[in-house]
């Protein structure tokens, strides 16, 4: 009797609910810990597939294996201020992959920028990440809107070109893409950056066009 | 009552709709897509389930002043876990989903049954409870999906079923028209179930 | 990310208006904007706790955070720093000004359940914001907020002596305004405010 009512008493003390929330607290957050370090080399991998499978699909490169024709196709070349990709069968180059990246409406866009061996063509196009209006500016992610700029020449006249935009459903000439309607800022986003990334770039590998 | 009647009750009871919709907002931004409002539902069916029971499994030893700080800990380790989850298995619909899964947290339906079921319940029923009205929310998501992506894009689940002749509505995957299917969804719902308004 | 922070505010207010855009904070919008006095005073302050929230949050994000390598409990650690702030500001407000405590207080236990104070948090870590930014996204969604419960309880006034088709009453008619609204929002994204 005695001993049930001291029991009750410490559950009516100060302390109790701040012991209470503790055990609560330690309890989930150290399944939360064990949970989250069993995951983390889970999450790092698929990252890497994501990024790898992207690289190979510009380059139209098998994907049955990922990390087989990875190996096999793609060389990660690093420079002092530039890292990209060459993809390469056997001792034929396919061309280069830059990753690039912009400043969007709301926030950074990043992407994947593959260009031919004589750095005039863009083989293809691919947006990684953007963190734009969904249903306007987050158009710029849909197939139709990325592929506009696959085989498009970006030099003219021995220039690097910024591609204008035109609006939906219009026909477009070699210089030009059509914009998402309603969301010109993203599109002209994206065009910016690619013109931007291409210039530095070819600054940094010391290209010429003349 | 026995398990059928508290899951009938969770999940088709009037009060409970009324209750689903308005707790629908944190999550009508995912329903431009189906297979988004589908994961979405099948997160917040999990968090319910699993938050009510833990929570009526120590409902006799919680002190009622940290009582809903308690519970928001533990509803927020659920949501949390998801979180992991999707992010390891399926990270393309985790980047799709965004700050959304975390935003189940502050979803007033899991607060809702923790104090209105799980408190006063054993945890199996309220369990079910959970299941039951996790269920009956994500039928609602998926309603508005339904028309969304159908208006908007012409498929369901990315299946394409209306075919060239369907000009798709851009406006359906815009935020204004989940205003809109959701409200004529509330004003059916009232009109169907409260003629006689009390 | 080198966007002015200037046009995030104002972009926050209007063409990505938290509630309407993002479908934020819209349990307590339905429920309070009956009446424009009460709206006036939750819409403030939701301004208050929003601006600061996304401070502290930004800080206990970059400076706790992430040295610890904790950011997978970064959902938990800011619903408790929200709510920990509620509690702090409806102490203080108390003590100090019973005016303002009779304006704002009751409204504050509202606030700690609402998503877009959460939502905001979530969103500046997301796009990567620095401090500046986040603030002022912060600001600029807490009067986005202010400005679209004010005109739906506006709305809702001048709604209240008019005819309604059966069952379309309260949350079904005000759901309908905000997708007009929502339009109409939308329309401001026309406007180059600053380049």
């Amino acid at each position: 009797m005695a001993e049930k009512k001291e029991k009750k008493s410490f559950s009516e003390t100060r302390v109790y609910p701040i012991i209470f929330m503790i055990i609560v607290a330690l309890f989930f957050g150290s399944i939360l810990a064990v949970f989250y370090h069993s995951t983390t080399e889970r999450i790092q991998e698929q990252r890497e597939l994501r990024l790898r499978s992207a690289i190979l699909a510009l380059f139209d490169l098998p994907l049955d294996d990922i990390q087989e024709s990875y190996e096999r196709y793609i060389i990660e070349q690093e420079t002092a201020q530039l890292f990209y990709y060459i993809a390469q069968a056997d001792t034929l180059t396919l061309g280069y992959c830059f990753p690039i990246s912009g400043t969007g409406l709301w926030g950074g866009i990043s992407a994947l920028l593959a260009v031919n061996n004589d750095f005039n063509e863009i083989i293809a196009f691919h947006i990684l990440d953007q963190n734009e209006t969904p249903g306007l500016g987050g158009r710029i992610t849909e197939e139709s809107f990325q592929n506009q700029f696959a085989d498009k020449e970006f030099i003219i006249e021995n220039r690097i070109i910024e591609f204008r935009l035109v609006s939906e459903n219009e026909p477009t000439e070699r210089r030009e893409v059509n914009q998402i309607t309603g969301a010109t800022a993203s599109s002209q986003a994206v065009v910016s950056m690619i013109y931007r990334n291409l210039r530095q770039i070819s600054q940094l590998l010391e290209i010429s066009y003349e | 009552m026995n398990k059928k009647e508290i899951f009938i009750n969770g999940a088709l009871n009037d009060n409970a709709i009324w209750r689903q919709i308005l707790g629908i907002c944190s999550a009508l931004a995912v329903t431009n897509l189906m297979l988004n409002s589908l994961v979405m539902g099948l997160g917040v069916i999990f968090t319910l389930a699993l938050s009510s029971f833990t929570i009526s499994i120590i409902r006799d030893y919680t002190p009622r002043r940290v009582r809903m700080m308690v519970q928001t800990l533990i509803i927020a380790s659920y949501v949390i876990m998801v979180d992991i989850f999707l992010k390891a298995y399926y990270p393309d619909m985790s980047r799709a989903l965004g700050p959304y899964v975390g935003l189940i947290i502050t979803n007033c339906i899991i607060m809702g049954r923790a104090e209105a079921f799980a408190q006063k319940n054993n945890p199996f029923n309220s369990l079910i409870d959970g299941v039951a009205a996790g269920a009956g929310y994500t039928l609602v998501l998926l309603l508005i999906a339904l028309v969304r992506e159908l208006m908007g894009f012409g498929s369901i689940f990315g299946l394409q079923i209306l075919g060239d002749w369907w000009v798709s509505w851009s406006i359906m995957v815009m935020a204004p028209s989940a205003f809109f299917v959701l409200g004529l969804l509330i004003w059916f719902i009232n009109y169907r179930y409260y003629k006689k308004p009390a | 990310m080198d966007i002015n922070p200037l046009v995030i505010f104002m972009a926050a207010i209007f063409t990505s208006n938290i509630l309407l855009t993002n479908f934020l904070g819209m349990c307590s919008y339905l429920s309070v904007s009956k009446e424009i006095e009460s709206s006036a005073g939750l819409g403030m302050a939701v301004f208050f706790v929003l601006t600061l929230t996304s401070a502290i949050n930004y800080i206990v994000y970059h400076y706790i955070l992430v040295p610890m390598d904790l950011i997978y409990l970064q959902y938990i650690i800011f619903i408790i720093v929200i709510a920990a702030f509620v509690q702090l500001t409806e102490l203080i407000i108390e003590r100090f000004s019973p005016v303002l405590y009779y304006t704002l207080g009751i409204f504050l236990p509202l606030i700690t359940v609402n998503c877009a104070i959460l939502g905001v948090s979530l969103f500046m870590i997301i796009r990567q914001y620095s401090f500046i930014q986040a603030v002022l996204y912060g600001a600029g969604s807490g009067i986005g907020w202010l400005l679209a419960i004010l005109a739906l309880a506006g709305i809702r006034n001048r709604l209240k002596e008019k005819y309604l088709p059966q069952g379309m009453n309260n949350a079904a008619i005000s759901l309908i305004i905000t997708g007009i609204m929502a339009l109409a929002f939308i329309g401001f994204s026309g406007v180059a405010i600053i380049q």
